[in-house]
């Protein structure tokens, strides 16, 4: 605990890395009109596309933080409007299953989150990756970056 | 003899909504060519605009953007935009079409769409797109998603300002620049026309601020003064570069004199690189502008500098070098000069010619009188002085005259002061220092005495008839002389050339006002080689005349030393078009000049006028109404790195085209809200349409999707929606069909952004008729949003607070004003603009409010042979109806041109693909800069240098733009050269390029799949941009990624499959006929298999309809085609038993009347198994013979005519099983079968009672007209509520109690007949056929299409399609166009010879499967099935969503192209490139 205490400490400057994998059909076109529009996202968020974020894997997850991001983040449909149905259904309830090893492992549950939005929200986008790094900045630095 | 006459392989398609896409699509992927011609700049029609579509929720844009690239991408579809239909001829089968295309100016095939221009462009105007809510520029696009992506720019003609210049001098440019405080620009670009920026600024008679449209509202823009403020500026800020000369010529021009005239000449040409000498007469050059001119209004140093600026781009003055004298016009062209132009002015002042004129001393013409002053010559002053005249010339030599000390000073002028041809801004200073003017007096005599001048004797004048300068003539009044004293007088009447250097026997033609003849387009004279213009040629004009001319004869000259024709292909004046692009908004006068006071300018010749400021100048700048929209101010053409801009492009240009059918689908216009003038649209800021506040709600929209109003970009409160604005009115009487609907959603969606607004909605009757519709409805109510039966009266604004005041009465009679922040005005649906043109191109039959005429049995054909119509052009409609009819008419063309399928499209040919299995990875980057977008952000060699260093990295460099056709060209020689086997592109978003670079790359034999993508613009560049570092950073990361990805990627191809070309269709009624039949049209064998022993379903029951159609003949005719067809084969008494396998390859089983089932392969099916009439025990149905069902009713109307007759009371009851909690839909056909039968008992029985009782009256789209019918002939509508149903008792005679809400209380009818409009229920065998199929069904057990906006006919399932009463109730033409749409999307597949399937799907790896059935289990779309003891996934049904290898627990099953081992590689490369 003390170790990520002290890291903490350094979180004035401390830029989270947050890996998002972003479903092509919303997040990812979200993301796009966001430049498009010039709004600003947080400069840590690295986007991976999925065809469906019924694709990610919990290895993908788990695998993000034990090579130090300091979170991870799904970004799928809204529920109802997956194309292939139940994807995104499947990906919260994986993100849950995750959540709940992290707390087996004695990490803070927060470090994976989803959101769901739709291709033509670039303000949903910014703001949903704007929480999750001010959720992350709370938390301070991954303490599993700092065994790397 | 069909088959005798030609066919053309391909098809037009007019409107690029999504019902002209849907039909593109449709036939370019089933062997047609086919052109997509639309009248805006971009595809997409209204869909692109909507935010939510109803009854899904679903993002408009999500679902329509795929939609577009497909389109814009697709090898078979030409997208003509910007274009019309000019001219058809030809036949069905074969048409020559002309096609009209307007200028886009940029070019398609080179922009980029990278926005450098729009970014640059100063003239803003509102943006259709936004309805005018938010601003554009006159370089844009439509929207960011917009299908083609390239820019345009608008242009609608040249503004006045511009035009009234003769010297073209383009105001708008400068203006616009100056606006948004680029002053240096601003200035080039007036130096293009015109060298004299700070002189013009000054002196000229600014014509262009008469012309100015801004004068029609409140005061003209302040053009003179705002080139002015660019001279000072430019004095301020240090020189402009000189513009480039071109390469010098060898040939010599002289000109005499250098004046304006002369000056420009010797300007242009320099600037063609000749050498011009100037030979000027005087010690001083400028002519005029230095004699006639006072420094007060043309200080000196501003003449010298833009003089200088001649001379230094080579020209040389001679001064004191008068010709005639010295050197003579002969000697000159001796000297070598191949060109001469005369510019010498008018110089000779002329004499009055009154008695006494030459007899007194103190008297001197203005000329002289100015010169001497000009020059610095002593000219003493004197204490009165008379000036003759009311030019400019007057006024400045009294305004000089007080100025050298003379007392008292006066103008005598013959008009009044409307006629004076002086400046008024000139008379009024004149005024303003003391100078008396007297009007309407002319001179009769000077007097004098001892030889000196003491006074003049004038004359009053009155004014009579206009003379032939359109000025009225003065005529002197006898008897009314009078003197006035004077000491000094100066005639300034008018001036003429001194032509005295001319020697006596000279050839020039002369006129008689002493000027030169010259040709007036080329300014030559009569002898070959000299010119002359200005003052020379026109007696005493303004400098901007004279510097026109002098350009003009710049031009003539150069064609004169080079051998050209000096007359041909001069640039025509063309007439003003720009109307101003902009409201004026308030009033607001123009920036008044700064001057120096009365006090300061006594005794000096010091500049009067002080110039504008900055801040004055850019004010006073937007006061623009940007008259023509573009300004031409060519800063586009600087910023675009792509060089696409192509200013002066044709304005139209015409293409034909050769087609087998034509297709229309011009989809619609919003009806113009301010035309219902009551509720003040267009008045009052907060009332906005329907389509506005999609906008507004819209995340891309106006206010980025906040809910705000217009007035003041607050949060409303309470929002009221007012139904039917525009539709079911006098004039319309027709229901707009989608307007309820998307009002409910509007208000579901405004309190899902911020659940404290109130929506209220006022209808008349709520008409949600749809699938899913009602339960929307129901689940808004529920959700607090307030439904008010009623149409408000007015709408009036409250002044201070901008809310709106809703003035609506209630059921029982109240008037009610209630408050609201924001008022949406439901607009409704009416055909588009410029349809009346089209129709009469075409020869098409409209109705009388101008839709396209269709008929009930082939409701997507038009009354032209050939032509096909979709969408709401024919009848207001949805997307979903809109879509559907699309295929429909795609499925028709399909039909009649079946013979030439295939003949035009094209295939790409490519190179064999290299083999590159087992290779070490060699991958390529290039980096893109897309001009500035990354280039300007980030350092792209950085990234390039850190690319470099990556493993397995064999290339990268860098691009300006990658996409460009060249770029493509040195991608793939790359390719070649350095071996490379991945490529990786760092740029935009593979959402819009990744199609392109695949192809690419495949042309240069790699496989498409070796390709990977990083996103550095859109998401990195675009979103970092004022933080260079860390988006260098961030695009490290990006390639990084893609990088590592690529060394993982694997080629993938494509399995060919066979397919069986026979058709399968379940359900032999209408629609079942109907798609057998198109079907067949198209050569292919169809099974239509029918559960009973007769064809024809439920239109067996119909025997009219509300149209007055005979549906009994048309199932008669349709019947009879069928059988008689060789190609179908008809089961009757018959149904499926099995059904197995996947797209182009079905099994089913069909058992005739129990027997033994035969098996026939089909490669796709259709279900067209229909529904059944509700059966329920209501209203003692089924207990009382008296109590029967519309079906029965319409039997006996048509059986038993005479039975109708001895009825006295009708009543009937809507909604009978229909929109209760265990059948929430609405049957959508009852209420217009309901009207069908009751005006068919007024017409045979005109005395019978006819009472409806109903919840809902839902006549939609045409259908309203019968409703109005009914009421008219007399037919009772008694609305009744779900919670207080009408009560039927049989006391003897049957009795019907319901509640009166208008009148109050209870009713009590007596019918002698009660019928029951039964809604429509699913086939009860739908369930089991579903299972077979293994298709979805609703809640209410219709079959569910895959998607109910887009893809309304196909099944989630592929190669099954859906039509007629088994998707939905309907109406029989809505079942027609329904079937052919089945038939247009099947036909799309088992076209083919063969099918295409899989590439980036999952895949299992036998040795690990555990054969657990999980993916069995979990895939949406049944691909995996169990095989051989392990799971295997049928690779044409297998959609690549992953799910199955992220469920897999044994991780038997990978993602091809998005493996785990990509994934993982990218997530380390991430940590990698970040720490």
């Amino acid at each position: 605990m003390s170790d990520r205490e002290s890291l903490g400490k350094e979180s004035d400057d401390f830029c989270p890395r947050i890996v998002a994998f972003c479903c092509q059909r919303s997040a990812y076109s979200a993301a796009d009109l966001a430049g498009e529009m010039h709004l600003s996202f947080p400069e840590g968020l690295d986007i991976i596309q999925v065809p469906c974020t019924g694709r990610v894997d919990i290895v993908y997850l788990l695998r993000s933080l034990e090579e130090g991001a300091d979170g991870v983040l799904i970004l799928a449909c809204f529920e109802d409007n997956c194309k292939y149905i139940s994807g995104n259904i499947r990906a919260r309830k994986r993100v849950d299953y995750a959540r709940k090893l992290l707390k087996e492992l004695g990490l803070e549950k927060e470090r994976i989150a989803i959101g769901n939005l739709a291709s033509n929200t670039p303000h949903r986008f910014v703001e949903l990756t704007q929480a999750m790094t001010e959720e992350i900045k709370k938390l301070g630095p991954s303490p599993l970056r700092a065994k790397r | 003899m069909g088959n005798e006459q030609k066919k053309v392989g391909a098809v037009l398609v007019v409107g690029g909504g999504v019902g002209g896409m849907q039909a593109a699509l449709d036939l370019a992927d089933s062997g047609f060519k086919v052109y997509l011609v639309e009248k805006k700049s971009y595809i997409g029609g209204v869909m692109a605009q909507l935010d939510k579509t109803f009854p899904t929720n679903d993002c408009a844009m999500c679902i329509v953007a795929p939609r577009l690239v497909e389109t814009g991408r697709h090898l078979n579809i030409e997208t003509i935009t910007n274009a019309e239909i000019d001219k058809v001829e030809g036949k069905p089968g074969d048409f020559k079409v002309t096609i009209r295309k307007k200028a886009r100016y940029i070019d398609l095939d080179i922009c980029t769409g990278c926005g450098e221009c729009a970014k640059v462009c100063p003239v803003k105007v509102g943006s259709e797109f936004d309805l005018g809510m938010a601003e554009r520029r006159a370089t844009y696009r439509g929207y960011p998603q917009a299908v083609p992506s390239a820019y345009l720019i608008e242009k609608s003609g040249r503004g006045p300002c511009a035009l009234t210049c003769p010297a073209g001098v383009n105001a708008h440019g400068y203006v616009a620049l100056i606006a948004e405080g680029k002053f240096a620009e601003a200035l080039t670009l007036e130096r293009r026309r015109n060298p004299f920026a700070g002189i013009c600024g000054r002196v000229c008679h600014h014509p262009c601020e008469v012309g100015c449209r801004r004068g029609e509202y409140d005061q003209p823009i302040s053009i003179c003064h705002l080139k002015r403020f660019l001279a000072d500026w430019e004095l301020k800020h240090g020189p402009l570069p000189l513009p480039t000369v071109e390469k010098p010529k060898k040939e010599k021009v002289a000109i005499i004199g250098s004046g304006p005239a002369g000056l420009s000449a010797a300007h242009d040409l320099a600037l063609m690189g000749y050498k011009v000498t100037i030979f000027e007469a005087l010690p001083v050059a400028g002519g005029m502008l230095r004699t006639g001119i006072p420094a007060y209004r043309l200080p000196r140093d501003i003449l010298d500098y833009e003089i200088k600026r001649i001379t230094d781009l080579g020209v040389e003055i001679k001064l004191n070098t008068s010709i005639g004298k010295d050197l003579t016009i002969d000697d000159l062209k001796k000297k070598g000069y191949k060109a001469i132009f005369i510019a010498i002015g008018a110089h000779k002042g002329l004499k009055l010619r009154i008695p006494g004129e030459d007899e007194y001393e103190g008297f001197m013409d203005s000329v002289s009188f100015l010169r001497q002053v000009n020059l610095g010559e002593k000219v003493s002053p004197v204490k009165k002085v008379i000036i003759i005249g009311g030019g400019n010339a007057a006024i400045d030599s009294a305004r000089a005259s007080l100025r050298i000390g003379c007392e008292k000073v006066f103008i005598v002028y013959r008009r009044s002061r409307k006629e004076m041809p002086a400046n008024e801004t000139e008379i009024q200073a004149a005024e303003f220092e003391g100078v008396k003017i007297h009007y309407l007096a002319a001179p009769v005599r000077i007097v004098g005495s001892n030889g000196k001048v003491t006074g003049m004797e004038c004359i009053r004048m009155r004014l009579g008839e206009p003379d032939a300068s359109g000025r009225r003539r003065p005529i002197p009044i006898e008897g009314t002389e009078f003197v006035i004293e004077a000491d000094r007088i100066i005639p300034a009447i008018s001036q003429e050339p001194d032509i005295s250097f001319l020697p006596s026997d000279h050839k020039f033609k002369i006129s008689r006002w002493s000027s030169f003849v010259v040709n007036e387009v080329s300014y030559q004279t009569n002898i070959p080689g000299i010119f002359s213009a200005g003052d020379a040629v026109t007696g005493p004009n303004t400098v901007i005349d004279a510097i026109a001319a002098g350009k003009e004869v710049a031009i003539s000259i150069d064609r004169y030393i080079q051998g050209k024709d000096l007359l041909t292909d001069r640039p025509e004046k063309k007439p003003c078009e720009g109307r101003p692009s902009k409201k004026a908004g308030p009033y607001k006068p123009r920036q008044e000049m700064p001057a120096l006071s009365r006090e300061k300018r006594e005794g000096n010749f010091k500049e009067v006028e002080l110039g504008f400021t900055e801040e004055i100048a850019v004010e006073e700048a937007k006061r623009c109404l940007d008259c023509g929209v573009c300004s031409e101010c060519m800063e586009c053409v600087k910023a675009c790195e792509a060089k696409s801009i192509v200013h002066d492009m044709l304005d139209e240009q015409l293409e034909e085209l050769s087609v087998g059918a034509i297709i229309l689908a011009p989809g619609y216009r919003l009806f113009p809200a301010e035309e219902a003038q009551e509720f003040g649209y267009g008045r009052f800021p907060n009332v906005v349409s329907s389509l506005q506040f999609e906008r507004i709600l819209s995340a891309s929209g106006p206010y980025m999707g906040k809910v705000l109003r217009p007035s003041d970009q607050e949060k409303p409160k309470k929002i009221a929606f007012i139904q039917c604005v525009g539709s079911r009115d006098v004039e319309r009487n027709y229901c707009s069909s989608v307007c309820c609907m998307y009002a409910i959603k509007e208000a579901v969606i405004a309190r899902e952004h911020d659940p404290d607004i109130d929506c209220h909605i006022f209808y008349i009757d709520l008409r949600a008729f749809g699938k899913g519709f009602d339960e929307y409805y129901e689940r808004a109510k529920e959700s607090g949003i307030q439904f008010t039966r009623c149409r408000p009266s007015a709408v009036k604004e409250i002044p201070h607070s901008k809310n709106l005041m809703v003035r609506y009465q209630t059921e029982d009679g109240k008037f009610i004003d209630e408050e609201f922040n924001l008022v949406v005005l439901s607009c409704g649906l009416q055909p588009p603009e410029g349809v009346e043109e089209l129709a009469s191109t075409l020869g098409l039959k409209l109705d009388q409010h101008k839709f396209c005429q269709t008929e009930k049995f082939t409701p997507i054909e038009t009354s032209q042979p050939g032509v096909f119509v979709c969408g709401p052009f024919s009848e207001p409609k949805d997307i979903p109806e809109t879509v559907t009819e699309a295929s429909g008419t795609a499925a028709l063309a399909m039909g009649m041109l079946a013979p030439a399928r295939g003949e035009l499209i094209k295939e790409k040919e490519y190179p064999p693909e290299k083999d590159v299995a087992g290779q070490p990875p060699r991958i390529g980057v290039f980096i893109c800069h897309c001009g500035k977008n990354i280039g300007g952000v980030i350092e792209v060699s950085k990234l390039v240098e850190y690319t470099s260093h990556l493993p397995d990295v064999a290339y990268a460099t860098e691009m300006i733009y990658s996409c460009s056709q060249d770029a493509q060209e040195i991608m793939k020689q790359t390719i070649e050269e350095h071996k490379l086997n991945r490529v990786v592109v760092a740029s935009c978003t593979p959402r819009t390029h990744e199609p392109l670079f695949q192809e690419t790359i495949r042309q240069a034999g790699l496989n498409p799949y070796l390709f990977s993508m990083a996103n550095i613009r859109d998401q990195c560049t675009w979103v970092h941009m004022h933080e260079a570092d860390s988006a260098l950073e961030k695009s490290k990361v990006l390639v990084h990624m893609a990088i590592a990805r690529a060394r993982y990627i694997q080629p993938l191809h494509k399995e060919t499959i066979g397919l069986t070309k026979d058709v399968l269709v379940i359900g032999g009624g209408a629609a079942g006929m109907v798609a057998a039949l198109n079907m067949a049209d198209e050569g292919y064998n169809v099974h239509l298999v029918e559960r009973e022993e007769v064809l024809g379903g439920n239109l067996r029951h119909i025997y009219f309809t509300l149209e007055g159609m005979d549906p009994q003949k048309y199932l008669t005719e349709l019947i009879d085609k069928v059988t008689s067809n060789p190609k179908i084969t008809v089961y009757l008494g018959s149904t499926l038993t099995e059904f197995s396998g996947f797209i182009g390859n079905f099994q089913a089983a069909i058992s005739t009347n129990g027997g033994p089932p035969k098996n026939i392969n089909c490669g796709v099916a259709i279900v067209t198994t229909g529904g059944t009439v509700y059966q329920g025990e209501e209203y003692l149905y089924g207990k009382d013979d008296r109590v029967i069902n519309q079906q029965n009713l319409e039997e006996t109307i048509y059986h038993h005519p005479e039975r109708i007759k001895e009825l006295g009371q009708v009543a009937m009851i809507q909604c009978v099983g229909s929109r209760e909690p265990d059948h929430p839909s609405c049957s959508r056909i009852c209420c217009g079968e309901a009207i069908k039968n009751a005006l068919k008992i007024k017409e045979i029985s005109p005395s019978t009672d006819v009472f409806i009782l109903y919840r809902d009256i839902r006549t939609y789209g045409f259908r309203e007209k019968y409703y109005r019918q009914a009421r008219e002939q007399g037919v009772y509508f008694i609305r009744y509520e779900a919670e207080e149903k009408p009560e039927v008792t049989n006391e003897g005679v049957l009795k019907v109690k319901v509640q009166d809400y208008i009148f109050g209380g209870t009713m009590e009818l007596r019918p002698d007949l009660l019928v029951l409009s039964t809604g429509v229920r699913a086939h009860p065998d739908s369930e089991e056929l579903a299972t077979m199929l293994k298709v979805p069904l609703t809640q209410e057990k219709f079959f569910l299409e895959a998607h109910m906006k887009l893809r309304p006919v196909d099944f989630s399932a592929d190669g099954i399609f859906l039509a007629g009463l088994a998707h939905y109730p309907k109406y029989i033409d809505e079942s027609i166009a329904q079937a052919r749409a089945a038939v247009s999307r099947a036909s799309r597949i088992i076209w083919q010879d063969t099918l295409q399937v899989g590439g980036a799907i999952s895949q299992v790896d036998e040795n690990l499967c555990a054969a657990c059935l999980t993916c069995i289990r979990v895939c949406p779309y049944d691909a995996p099935t169990f095989r051989d003891g392990v799971a295997y996934i049928e690779i044409a049904k297998c959609q690549g969503c992953g799910i199955c290898a992220d469920a897999c627990p044994a991780k038997a099953i990978q993602l091809l192209h998005s493996t785990d081992q990509q994934i993982i590689a990218m997530t380390d490369a991430l940590a990698e490139a970040a720490s």
